[in-house]
């Protein structure tokens, strides 16, 4: 498996997992707990943006891999 | 008028009355009933009953020693809400038992209690050890209430420092094969909702016995074909997996890289994410 396949698994684990937990911040009737998952709602994110950009970097590093 | 038909009437006529009065009887159940409440209950029965069959003479005489009856009660129940020792005077007062571990024997007496009465009615409540009792009254329905010693007292999630998240209430939201809506507008769900997790499920909405929804939005299903196996609700455990595979994953392209930028955030992501799992477990582990 290349780096860039290797990545783009993690990108889809993590970019359902911020759904989700964008859904439980949703559905949660107790402000505090809904607070905390917006937050961390908001980390996943932002670590999944910059993982994104991470991965348009190395499929132009090595172009050969591009769309494994 | 035949004398049968006149008490045809009047049973049904009372039967009625009783049948509208019930609320104002309150929700006490019969067995937490007091000696007072038992006693007042009956009288009303007695003059009910024996007007409705004609014992008493004159119709009206029966309604006017009922209503007379009524009128105390209602009376003497506003007083008793009001005045606490007309309280204390007909529910009793709770008598302490056990204090600071030791049995009050004067009051055992009082209440015409012996030891082993006690005892066996700590037994009920699955305490052993009169040792084990910090505190004990008798209330005034003739139970009795203990309060165990601080070390015999059931371990609490405060007791082990332990996060848990507060859960609210479940709701039922289909009973019976019925969809309610309600309970489903109570925590902000609509139909709409409902039969796109019944479908998730792979469930036909005629086959849902009973479907209750908790509060972190998972749905429970029971079906009316126990030969069918729904799927239990397990998003929350999965999404905890997932997590830590996404750290597990991110720590292993920090050891991979060679770009020394992304070997730091990686490792920096890694940590993030395992603050934000530890953050939510308490929430996600039922």
């Amino acid at each position: 498996m290349t780096v860039a396949s290797q990545l783009k698994q993690t990108i889809a684990a993590l970019k359902g997992v911020t759904s989700n937990v964008e859904i439980y911040a949703l559905h949660h009737p107790d402000p505090q707990v809904k607070a905390l998952f917006q937050g961390c709602h908001q980390d996943l994110s932002a670590i999944l943006s910059d993982l994104n950009q991470r991965l348009k970097q190395v499929e132009f590093e090595e172009p050969q891999f591009k769309g494994f | 008028m035949p004398e049968w038909l006149i008490i045809v009437f009047t049973t049904l006529g009372f039967y009625i009355l009783l049948v509208l009065a019930i609320p104002l009887f309150g929700r006490k159940s019969v067995a937490s009933m007091t000696l007072y409440d038992f006693v007042t209950g009956m009288v009303m029965a007695v003059i009910i009953a024996l007007t409705a069959l004609g014992v008493v003479e004159r119709f009206a005489y029966g309604l006017l020693g009922l209503f007379v009856w009524s009128v105390g009660m209602i009376l003497v129940q506003y007083l008793i809400q009001n005045w606490p020792p007309l309280h204390n005077h007909v529910y009793g007062q709770e008598l302490m038992l056990i204090k600071n571990g030791k049995v009050m024997e004067e009051n055992l007496n009082q209440a015409k209690m012996t030891g082993s009465e006690l005892l066996s009615q700590l037994r009920r409540k699955n305490i052993f050890n009169v040792a084990d009792v910090e505190f004990a009254v008798l209330e005034p329905n003739g139970d009795i209430s203990a309060l165990l010693k601080r070390e015999k007292q059931t371990l609490t999630p405060q007791d082990m420092r332990l996060t848990v998240s507060q859960v609210k209430e479940p709701q039922a939201v289909i009973v019976d094969g019925k969809i309610m809506d309600e309970p489903l507008a109570a925590i902000g769900l609509n139909r709409s909702w409902l039969m796109t997790e019944l479908e998730k499920a792979g469930v036909n909405p005629e086959n849902v016995f009973l479907a209750q929804v908790d509060s972190m939005g998972e749905l429970y299903l029971d079906l009316y074909d126990d030969q069918l196996q729904p799927p239990q609700p397990k998003g929350k455990a999965l999404l905890l997996a997932t997590l830590k595979r996404i750290e597990a994953d991110l720590l292993a392209f920090s050891l991979e890289t060679e770009n020394p930028v992304w070997k730091k955030k990686y490792s920096d992501y890694a940590k993030q994410v395992r603050t934000i799992t530890e953050r939510l477990e308490p929430h996600l582990s039922t």
